[in-house]
């Protein structure tokens, strides 16, 4: 099996660190897995990617960072084919905007929008909730594994 | 006298002076593409991350999370922490800049800017970023030039400047101490400062509201305080924009309470100071407004939030022109004037460690197979506060809050070093 790809997409590094944190749960549950930020990664290969995972906060007023953006962009624009597309989802927000976790479901919807398929619940992190965020990436990430 | 290399330098050896955001995410950058190369992070202050842990408020516990990928870097990419270190005093720049291939000076600007119009002697303002400083618990001792803030800032305050700093000072200053739960605010400090939320607060800037700097987020937070009452004077009836929007909201819902027992909060825009005068016991700001009319306020404390800056007076361990080189690098606010939020200085961090690698591979820097850490560790003082000393300090920290405090930080210098050692590691 391929590496399941785990593209994350940040603003203050944050988002990174969650990305190892999913690729170290699953990496240790037996599956191959390998951290990739969405600006070094060419939509081309999306469609042929098999099960990826998608990582982002969101930022300011419920917008998507600067790394997650052109990724979002450029799948609108060429409108690829991603019926052969599993993936999963983790968004880092603060519920104490109205915009909470925004950006990770604008991006959900934007790959479901093209035929991807979402495999279990997207994961949320709350910076209110004091909760760090691997214990949040960690739980999540063991939730769904098995579903890979 | 320094230690011969026994074993040669393959990678590079970088020294980062200053660990706070930019330093920490110019070694980030740095270990992602130089693989081999030996990268120190020196601090002045036994304890890391500059002001993540003494600007960022201590109610924004969420933007301080960030220390989190710092701490994962020192735990598990061979990145080093040399804290309780300054460059300058403890070891000079020159010393330094023989031992290691690339230095990264990412020290920031300590102090606050200073309105340049004239003032009083007897005139009481304070800088923000001390303000601020203080209610994170920062060492007084290690403070540059200040006097301490010793005493009450007084019943009715006035901030100049519009950014996010001017709106942080606002909030942790008029919110109740009910509401500061989760967080690690000095509460000593907080009620000496404010034994009681101020009566008055104004808030003074020259740009209009559609223009003024503080993000949107930070509006809508403090306007959401229930002990505050908003107004706003200088708004044109013209004027748009989710800030003005904002604004209107606020001064229609403290309109209809009774503002007895509250802050009075007054935005004044288009508002330029133009003198500060003591009067009596008190603090009076004049400005001009947009039409030229002039204005003068009464308060017990002027605070200015507009923007930090080098100190005034030459001390060692200050950046000065002469800390350069072809292999001497600038990064963050000390670099951009002080602009920036955490993750504008880590866009700029990312450049500059780009910039970094690709004059390596172009043979721009002078490859001295210099030994770093080995060189300049026998000459510093014996303490330097490693990073198992550092989480030493911030284990004590965190079991020393009580019930409605995540931390109840350290303010002694000798305090920190003495637990950072007693974890029985030293760098």
């Amino acid at each position: 099996m391929t590496a399941i790809k785990i593209l994350f997409g940040t603003e203050s590094g944050n988002a990174e660190l969650v990305a190892d944190d999913i690729t170290d749960t699953f990496t240790d549950a037996g599956v191959k897995a390998e951290t990739i930020a969405m600006e070094d990664f060419d939509i081309a290969d999306l469609p042929g990617a098999g099960t990826i995972v998608v990582i982002t906060s969101t930022y300011g007023e419920g917008e998507l960072p600067a790394t997650t953006e052109p990724f979002q962009r450029a799948i609108l624009d060429t409108r690829p084919d991603l019926s052969d597309l599993r993936f999963a989802a983790f968004g880092l927000g603060d519920s104490t905007y109205e915009t909470y976790n925004n950006a990770i479901d604008v991006l959900t919807a934007d790959l479901a929008g093209l035929g991807a398929r979402q495999i279990g619940e997207t994961g949320r992190h709350d910076a209110v909730s004091g909760e760090s965020f691997t214990d949040g990436a960690v739980t999540w990430a063991k939730s769904i594994v098995d579903a890979l | 006298m320094p230690a011969s290399p026994s074993v040669e330098q393959f990678g590079p050896t970088v020294a980062v002076i200053g660990s706070g955001p930019s330093g920490c995410y110019t070694a980030q950058f740095l270990r992602k593409e130089l693989a081999d190369a030996e990268i120190t992070v020196f601090e002045a202050l036994p304890v890391p991350y500059g002001l993540v842990r003494y600007g960022v408020a201590a109610d924004h516990q969420g933007t301080k999370a960030v220390a989190r990928q710092f701490d994962r870097m020192f735990e598990r990419s061979a990145v080093t922490f040399v804290g309780n270190t300054r460059i300058g005093v403890d070891i000079s720049f020159e010393e330094l800049t023989s031992a290691f291939d690339i230095v990264v000076i990412a020290t920031g600007l300590p102090s606050d800017r200073q309105l340049t119009i004239p003032r009083d002697e007897g005139a009481h303002v304070v800088g923000a970023g001390q303000v601020l400083r203080t209610l994170n618990s920062f060492p007084e001792e290690a403070a540059l030039a200040n006097e301490p803030l010793d005493g009450e800032l007084g019943e009715d305050l006035i901030v100049v400047g519009q950014g996010n700093v001017a709106v942080d000072v606002v909030r942790l200053l008029t919110k109740g101490s009910h509401h500061l739960t989760g967080s690690d605010i000095d509460d000593r400090a907080l009620d000496l400062l404010r034994p009681n939320p101020p009566k008055t607060v104004r808030v003074i800037g020259r740009s209009p509201a559609s223009n003024a700097k503080f993000d949107l987020a930070m509006l809508r937070e403090l306007c959401g305080i229930d002990t505050l009452a908003v107004q706003v004077e200088g708004l044109d009836e013209s004027e748009q924009g989710p800030a003005v929007d904002l604004l209107r909201e606020a001064v229609q819902k403290a309109a209809s309470v009774d503002t007895q027992d509250r802050t009075v909060l007054t935005f004044h825009f288009e508002a330029v100071p133009t003198r500060i005068r003591q009067e009596d016991a008190r603090t009076v700001l004049e400005v001009t407004g947009p039409s030229g009319d002039t204005d003068s306020y009464v308060a017990d404390t002027v605070i200015t939030a507009i923007g930090f800056c080098q100190p005034d007076d030459t001390r060692d361990d200050v950046p000065v022109a002469a800390w350069s080189g072809a292999h001497v690098y600038r990064v963050g606010w000390l670099d951009r004037n002080g602009r920036g939020n955490i993750a504008e200085n880590r866009k700029h961090a990312q450049t500059v460690a780009r910039s970094i690698v690709a004059d390596l591979a172009d043979g721009r820097i002078p490859r001295k197979g210099a030994s770093g850490l080995a060189t300049v560790l026998p000459q510093l003082h014996s303490s330097t506060v490693g990073f198992d000393g550092w989480l030493a300090i911030d284990e004590a920290e965190r079991s020393a809050a009580d019930a409605h405090r995540c931390r109840r930080k350290i303010t002694d210098l000798d305090e920190m070093v003495a637990i950072a050692h007693s974890a029985g590691q030293s760098s």
